[in-house]
């Protein structure tokens, strides 16, 4: 199979966990920021709850508006700006998309061909492996992916999904050209330069001379 | 200018300042849940409760800080009670001072888990304004309706201009309350 001889030229190498430099740390403060300031609220609801009307009343106004009007406020932001970024990870993926498990080992496995294995083994996508292949580029690209999560969320739980699962739309070259394009091993190869219109319209799909894409799909 | 609004009770004893906690508390837990280990159940119980529950608590406390802003300030907004309903509470935290248009008020106390009438007030009378001169900003008793009620009140900080402005109606004030305190003395 001529995909198969193309990824088997790849140098194989170990995978490769995230190093300490690659965990953000403004992510990690503003987690436990948003832990902290959750847990103070928590701790102050619990003393208002008790202690509210041995309050004088100005301390207790200006407690309520701390408690019930600027921490809510602060961990609202805070909280959906870490979850969002959260959102990225690929162990936020797999919590709900459980199925996918076997993608996931297929991905980290040292000796899969696969093309999702060769971009996180060659760390040609680092971290966030899932998003960065899964979401379409464009402006809306995240807030489409977080409403279908949220869709696909919702059927999960209320179990008004259907078998066989599929992805909701077949994977289009956007996703790959969005990295790939004017890279020089695109514009560079003559199979490419000759098929780019084909390849940008769709009509060719990049899956079918460079799949599989994840386990499943090997020998289909 | 006079409203006509049924009987509110002080900020400190709110029933939605309750319900604020609880919707809070309850917003804490999801965002501490969320934020302990971020997954999609987490998250969006954050995001589709969590969040609403804490904005819709901090939108009630900002109401009711306004309405007690309103009461504290209020000159001569009119209460509606109906017979048995309590007016305050003793030791609950003191906003208004009260005077009796139509129907009568018992003000009764508890000693050692025993309930004493110490007085039964009527038209013209009124009552509240020991928590401003002789309990530091308490209710001394608790005063209930003994039949359909209209009352005016007055809000703390025009009572307190009143009798800053008028030695006159200090002098009134200050001296019922004083012998409203030595009669409640057990």
């Amino acid at each position: 199979m001529a995909s198969t001889s193309l990824l088997s030229s790849f140098v194989l190498v170990q995978p490769v966990a995230p190093l300490p430099q690659e965990v953000d740390p403004v992510l990690v403060w503003l987690q436990h920021l948003s832990f902290s300031s959750a847990l103070v609220g928590i701790v102050l609801a619990l003393f208002l709850i008790v202690a509210q009307r041995r309050l004088g009343d100005n301390v207790l106004k200006t407690l309520c508006i701390g408690e019930f009007v600027l921490l809510p406020l602060f961990v609202i932001a805070m909280g959906n700006i870490v979850g969002l970024e959260q959102a990225k990870k690929v162990e936020f993926c797999r919590s709900c998309h459980l199925t996918m498990g076997s993608f996931i080992r297929d991905m980290q496995d040292p000796n899969s061909q696969t093309l999702a294995a060769l971009h996180y083994r060659n760390r040609w996508s680092p971290e966030d492996q899932c998003y960065a292949c899964h979401t379409s580029y464009g402006l809306f690209g995240d807030v489409k992916a977080k409403m279908k999560g949220i869709e696909d969320f919702f059927k999960y739980y209320t179990g008004t999904y259907e078998h066989p699962v599929r992805m909701h739309t077949p994977y289009v070259n956007a996703e790959c050209l969005k990295c790939h394009e004017r890279t020089p091993k695109l514009v560079g190869s003559e199979y490419h330069a000759e098929a780019l219109p084909q390849i940008r319209s769709g009509e060719l799909r990049c899956i079918d001379c460079h799949g599989p894409a994840h386990a499943e799909q090997v020998g289909q | 200018m006079r409203i006509h609004s049924p009987g509110k009770k002080p900020f400190a004893v709110s029933r939605w300042l309750r319900v604020c906690q609880v919707l809070t508390l309850t917003g804490f837990l999801l965002t501490l849940n969320s934020m302990w280990h971020t997954t999609g159940l987490s998250f969006a119980l954050f995001t589709a409760a969590g969040t609403p529950l804490l904005l819709l608590s901090a939108i009630l406390v900002v109401v009711l800080l306004i309405d007690d802003l309103r009461k504290r300030h209020s000159l001569f907004d009119l209460e509606v009670y109906a017979a048995g309903e309590m007016i305050f509470a003793q030791d609950d935290p003191a906003d208004r001072v009260y005077i009796i248009q139509q129907g009568h008020v018992e003000v009764v106390r508890t000693f050692e888990g025993k309930e004493i009438v110490l007085a039964r007030l009527g038209p013209g009378d009124y009552f509240g304004e020991m928590a401003f001169f002789v309990s530091d900003g308490r209710r001394t008793a608790s005063v209930r309706a003994s039949s359909p009620l209209e009352l005016l009140a007055l809000g703390k900080e025009n009572f307190a201009r009143l009798v800053h402005a008028l030695p006159a109606a200090y002098k009134e004030f200050s001296t019922k309350a004083l012998q409203r305190s030595k009669q409640q003395d057990p």
